[in-house]
């Protein structure tokens, strides 16, 4: 039984908030580490790319708008390429609503802020919870990743100028991605999705524009998989 | 200055993005556009690592696919982020020296 089960009464909501969030925080922490490296290997000024973390809120979002400012992709190349990374929050939004609706205007737009992977599936389980609850338990849970996120970029800024250049770690950003690509190659649509969005993003930089290249790459990935799956999802 | 305001830039796309079903009581998710996002996670994160893992004029380094092959295999049966990174990491510099 999750703690989310043995605690409904409100007093317990931040307790349950912070308990069900431990898990995920201890898988994060490691990847704000990597990121925050990744800020100080690039020419991003330190607080910026801190700052950045709080303004983007959402790890891989994050880790691309570092890699592509580094890349000079340019600013409306990054700015995309980020929000379709993004886009599943849409997803998150639409899921959420009918639960969030009930609840006062400020919260609504906080929880939006909140929004990140984990928290949504955390609180998914509780959307039928007393309001109070629910806000108590969705702030908690989402102060605390993002605590626990904002303190792994700091080490990954201070590990960074440490470890030098040329270095294994400095493979880290594309492996990061690949880990967090691991968990959706679920079917034969998904991993055509991926593996054209790969070539594609390898080979279209040598024919189109290096701005437009990564979301023309994105799309002809999506567009496989939808071909593959026949139209479905 | 650009950075910051890329930053921004995605920051308040985000939260447009997250909050867009929720403070507009009449909006509803497109069926299409929901089996768009099915697809697009995969997609974007295979573009992502790949495009981070090309160098220019020469694509990926042989090392580097190892390095994604070994990160995507470890992530999948343990489901342990800093447990694949490492072992990816570990083996992309273990290749370099014989496959470059």
């Amino acid at each position: 039984m999750t703690a989310v089960a043995q605690r409904v009464e409100p007093a317990g909501a931040v307790r349950a908030g912070l308990t069900d969030m431990s898990p995920a925080v201890l898988g994060v922490v490691p990847f704000a580490i990597m990121i925050g490296v990744a800020i100080a290997e690039s020419h991003v000024a330190s607080g910026v790319g801190f700052a950045g973390g709080l303004m983007v809120a959402g790890g891989s979002a994050h880790l691309a708008v570092v890699g592509s400012l580094q890349a000079a992709s340019g600013f409306l190349a990054t700015v995309l390429t980020a929000l379709m990374v993004q886009m599943r929050g849409l997803a998150y939004s639409a899921s959420l609503a009918p639960t969030l609706r009930r609840h006062p205007r400020w919260f609504q737009w906080l929880a939006s802020y909140l929004m990140v992977d984990q928290v949504y599936a955390l609180s998914t389980a509780v959307v039928d919870r007393p309001d109070r609850w629910f806000r108590q338990y969705y702030l908690a849970a989402g102060g605390f990743i993002f605590g626990a996120y904002s303190v792994g970029i700091v080490v990954g800024l201070i590990a960074g100028p440490v470890i030098p250049a040329g270095s294994p770690v400095t493979m880290a950003v594309p492996l990061m991605f690949a880990a967090l690509l691991a968990p959706s190659l679920t079917s034969l649509p998904s991993l055509a999705a991926a593996g054209a969005a790969a070539v594609a993003a390898v080979v279209l930089p040598e024919v189109a524009p290096s701005g437009i290249a990564p979301l023309l790459a994105m799309g002809a990935g999506a567009m496989a998989g939808t071909l593959v799956s026949g139209g479905r999802a | 200055m650009m950075d910051l305001l890329a930053f921004a830039a995605v920051g308040i796309g985000t939260l447009a993005i997250r909050a867009a079903f929720v403070v507009n009581p009449h909006m509803a998710v497109p069926a299409r556009l929901e089996r768009v996002l099915d697809h697009a996670r995969p997609a974007i994160l295979g573009a992502l690592t790949a495009g981070f893992l090309a160098r220019p004029g020469t694509g990926p380094s042989a090392a580097g696919i190892a390095g994604v092959v070994v990160t995507v295999l470890v992530m999948r049966r343990s489901r342990n982020l800093l447990v694949s990174l490492v072992a990816g990491i570990v083996v992309a510099a273990a290749a370099t020296p014989f496959v470059g």
